[in-house]
């Protein structure tokens, strides 16, 4: 038997057993949630390198097409130079993103290593250095943090960097409270909260602040201004072909094809405005019809998908399906 | 289809959706059993827990999914129990950022004197990967706060002293699922629960999908179900009952205008059937 | 020892199901001329493959937004089918893909599937397009790659939502002989509203076996088949219990789903 097949059928059984034995094993028995963490982000990280696949698809056409000047190439232009586009807006809107986050997560590691004095004077902790050093370490290295921050444009009159402001003078003090006596850890507690809303707060100003970059407002073209509207007008096209099926295919040419109409009317009257003005009993009608006829038809053939669905699922999980990749049937 | 007459059928369609758009002209929604269950059970919830509204939706079916998600954010803002928003699908994160915002600056402005704050009364997790993997894991967890970790911009859920409770799934007194996608609403179904606990779970779909979600409802896995533009029109008219000081009909327009172009597709059936049986008796003849 | 999202009686109730599927395999290796009923939407798989070969413009198959799963697995039969009767007839087949993983698979497929009928050299990777994982960007790019190319014949089998209803319309502005298939209720009524030959539901699995005769594609449908049997019959049985503990409650008969909460 060829060895990739072969391969590839233990590694489908032992998959699907896995999942299985996962879903129905108690934790009692085995921990499975140990393990499933990273399972599940290798899963994750295989769908995310598909992309890739589509990608290199999508490139590999195109890119043919431009070459070589065939018909439509210039629409296999304008693909690709969307693509790269918005690759490049987006990934440019990420690392602001990420610079903004780390600035304000700064604040955060020191609010931490606040605590952590703390924590380690109360447990008397012989192993650190003295608590004066450490204080006098956050302290300079605050200070340098703080100085980072460009106070001469904080706008008062903008309700965001009025917070900003104040909470950078809650820190100020006290940073003044620590400075006034290395060797306590009194206000170090309190330090510590007001660093870690300084980052919340400083968070917020340099996301605020950032609404107004190039890069945000390139990446609002492309999203608010092209792809949200083209797929919203996708989707409303549906309105205009359903009512273009209605007008062309709703012919009562039989006695199933009338008791439809006669259903759809019903539904469509008990549900707009007008039908409550028509007769008050659609909207009861409508419900009978939804939770009778419909229930029932929709139960039936969902049971007989997923059953389906079963059962090709064993075939899937045993390799019994000539389609696994490594040879022929 | 001649390609003069399907012309026609989109301009009266166009007509019939931007007429009363345009003017303001609002019809009464008709009243929907399963809208009333649901705002029932969303009204009979006491302040003992956390409500977690999944926004599954993008901005294809915004039209319909984001009006359901805003009135019953609305309600339950009103009842001041907190809220955990959170999304599987990855363009949901704008709706996520600003709909409870919005939501709140109207709420302020309706009645004085009464605030809704980010971190205590709503919170955002954002977009989270994983799908169905992250859905099994929330009913195992013995700390929610742990799984999540932080909210959408990072902040750490410690720094919430509101949702400092929250621990497992028994804390999560209301699940809202918002969707049109597919498989999605049957992940929660089956996951979001354990042996012994199940929150209230009310679910909002787009019109195509009421018949699927309504089997739902008639076996009980749901307690309410928002159908459409209609259900959330009918869901605000039930708010508008409720608080007098109330007046927004959003949802309302938008179903006055659907019901005008559905009135014209009856009205198209109608003449394409005419159509169809002069044919017929003229090929008999 | 409580499992976790089942109880003992459905852990039975699956291995009952997985007996039954093996025994059929076995008996039907020695037997594999077994009755279909027939089907109108798969006989049409055929004639409409003919149709297309006299008309020599290309084919369309849409997997649609399936993922890998049954689905998927379900329409690569059938995809088989149609990828061989259009090497036979040397028409184009294009099937524009939504998940590139399933890309990868569905090349495999119908490469083996030329090659099975001595066509090999026909394939032609870039007829399987990633178009893209938007579910409104794969139905643009699917109506506009069916207007230019001008396909005869389009096959819509597999996962659909919203977009149904605008692939099946593309196909029809074209002249298109369409045939759809999809699991989900409310999807199936748009295509029948919009397509030629429709299947509901389980045909879309019935399909490859209808059209292969494989013994273990028709032992796929046997063990559906007695599946559904032994589910009705748990219905009837569930209902006339039900029925009777509303009429005569003193008789206290525990109602089916007592059994769902069983542990051991």
């Amino acid at each position: 038997m060829n060895i990739k097949k072969l391969l590839i059928k233990t590694f489908t059984f032992i998959g699907g057993l896995y999942f299985f034995l996962e879903f129905v094993m108690p934790e009692s028995v085995f921990d499975f949630d140990k393990y499933h963490e990273s399972i599940s982000n290798a899963f994750i990280t295989m769908s995310c390198m598909a992309v890739g696949l589509g990608i290199i698809n999508l490139m590999v056409l195109h890119l043919d097409r431009i070459v070589y000047k065939k018909k439509d190439y210039f629409f296999s232009l304008t693909l690709l130079l969307s693509l790269f586009i918005t690759l490049v807006i987006l990934s440019l809107d990420w690392y602001q993103n990420e610079k903004i986050v780390s600035k304000a997560n700064k604040f955060l590691t020191l609010s931490k290593f606040s605590e952590v004095i703390l924590d380690d004077e109360k447990a008397k902790n012989s192993k650190v250095l003295a608590v004066n050093i450490r204080n006098q370490k956050l302290i300079s290295e605050l200070e340098k943090d703080i100085n980072l921050i460009d106070k001469n444009s904080i706008n008062i009159n903008e309700a965001k960097e009025r917070e900003l402001k104040e909470v950078l003078e809650r820190v100020e003090k006290s940073k003044d409270n620590i400075k006034k006596d290395y060797h306590s850890t009194k206000y170090n507690l309190n330090l510590s909260k007001r660093l870690r809303n300084l980052s919340i707060v400083y968070r917020e100003y340099l996301q605020y602040k950032n609404k107004d970059s190039l890069i945000k407002k390139l990446y609002l073209i492309c999203f608010d201004g092209f792809f949200n509207p083209l797929v919203m007008s996708m989707f409303s096209l549906l309105g205009f072909y359903v009512a273009t099926a209605a007008f062309k295919a709703f012919k009562i040419k039989s006695f199933e094809s009338f008791l439809m109409m006669l259903s759809a009317l019903i539904v469509i009257l008990g549900q707009v405005p007008f039908g409550v003005k028509i007769w008050n009993g659609f909207p009861s009608l409508r419900l009978w019809l939804l939770s009778v006829p419909s229930t029932g038809a929709f139960r039936a053939i969902t049971l007989g998908a997923f059953i389906a669905g079963l059962v090709m699922a064993l075939r899937m999980w045993f390799s019994l399906e000539g389609h696994e990749k490594g040879g022929k049937n | 289809m001649q390609g003069k007459t399907r012309r026609f059928i989109y301009l009266f369609l166009i007509i019939s959706l931007i007429f009363p758009l345009t003017t303001g002209y609002t019809l009464k929604p008709a009243p929907s059993s399963s809208v009333n269950m649901f705002f029932n059970k969303v009204d009979s919830l006491e302040d003992t827990g956390y409500a977690f509204i999944a926004l599954d939706f993008g901005p294809q079916s915004k039209a319909e999914n984001l009006y359901q998600a805003k009135v019953v954010i609305e309600h339950l803002m009103r009842k001041r129990i907190p809220i955990i928003l959170f999304s599987m699908y990855t363009l949901a994160e704008p709706i996520l950022e600003s709909l409870a915002f919005e939501v709140a600056n109207n709420l302020q402005k309706e009645i004085d004197g009464e605030y809704w704050e980010y971190g205590k009364d709503w919170i955002n997790l954002g977009f989270r990967p994983g799908a169905s993997l992250l859905l099994q894991a929330i009913p195992k967890s013995k700390n929610l706060q742990k799984l999540f970790s932080k909210d959408a911009k990072g902040n750490d859920l410690k720094d919430f002293p509101r949702f400092d409770a929250l621990r497992t799934i028994n804390d999560i007194i209301f699940l809202g699922q918002f969707t049109s996608l597919t498989g999605v609403f049957d992940t929660y179904l089956q996951f979001f629960k354990t042996k012994d606990y199940r929150p209230v779970f009310g679910h909002g779909c787009s019109s195509i999908t009421i018949p699927e979600s309504h089997i739902y409802l008639d076996s009980g896995q749901i307690d309410g179900l928002i159908g459409g533009i209609a259900g959330a029109s009918a869901y605000e008219e039930l708010l508008n009952n409720k608080y007098d000081k109330r007046n927004n009909k959003e949802a309302s327009v938008l179903n006055t205008g659907v019901g005008v172009a559905q009135l014209l597709i009856v009205i198209l059936i109608i003449l394409g059937n005419i159509n169809f049986t002069k044919l017929k008796k003229y090929l008999v003849k | 020892m409580a499992f976790e999202h089942v109880n003992i009686v459905g852990l039975i109730l699956i291995f009952l199901f997985i007996f039954i599927f093996f025994y059929f395999l076995y008996k039907n290796k020695r037997n594999p001329n077994l009755y279909i009923r027939k089907i109108l939407g798969i006989d049409a798989i055929s004639d409409v493959c003919d149709y297309a070969g006299e008309t020599g413009r290309p084919v369309s198959f849409c997997t649609g937004l399936s993922s890998v799963g049954p689905v998927l697995y379900a329409s690569l039969g059938v995809l088989s089918f149609v990828a061989k009767k259009a090497g036979t007839f040397k028409n184009r087949l294009l099937i524009p893909q939504y998940t590139p993983e399933v890309m990868a698979i569905v090349e495999e497929s119908v490469q083996e599937a030329y090659e099975s009928i001595n066509r090999g050299s026909l394939f032609d990777k870039k007829d399987i397009r990633f178009l893209s994982d938007e579910q409104f960007a794969y139905a643009s790019g699917y109506i506009g790659m069916i207007k230019r190319e001008r396909a005869c014949a389009t096959f819509l089998f597999g996962t659909f939502a919203a977009e149904s209803l605008i692939l099946a319309e593309a196909g029809q502005e074209v002249g298109a002989v369409q045939v759809g298939a999809t699991i989900s209720p409310e999807q199936v009524a748009f295509f029948i509203a919009s397509c030629d030959y429709t299947l509901i539901g389980e045909e879309l699995f019935a399909a490859s076996s209808y059209l292969t005769r494989k013994p273990l594609e028709i032992t796929s449908i046997y063990t559906q088949d007695k599946v559904k049997l032994f589910i009705f019959f748990i219905i009837i049985i569930g209902s006339v219990i039900a029925t009777i503990n509303q009429i005569y409650p003193d008789l206290n008969l525990h109602n089916l789903d007592y059994f769902l909460t069983i542990e051991i």
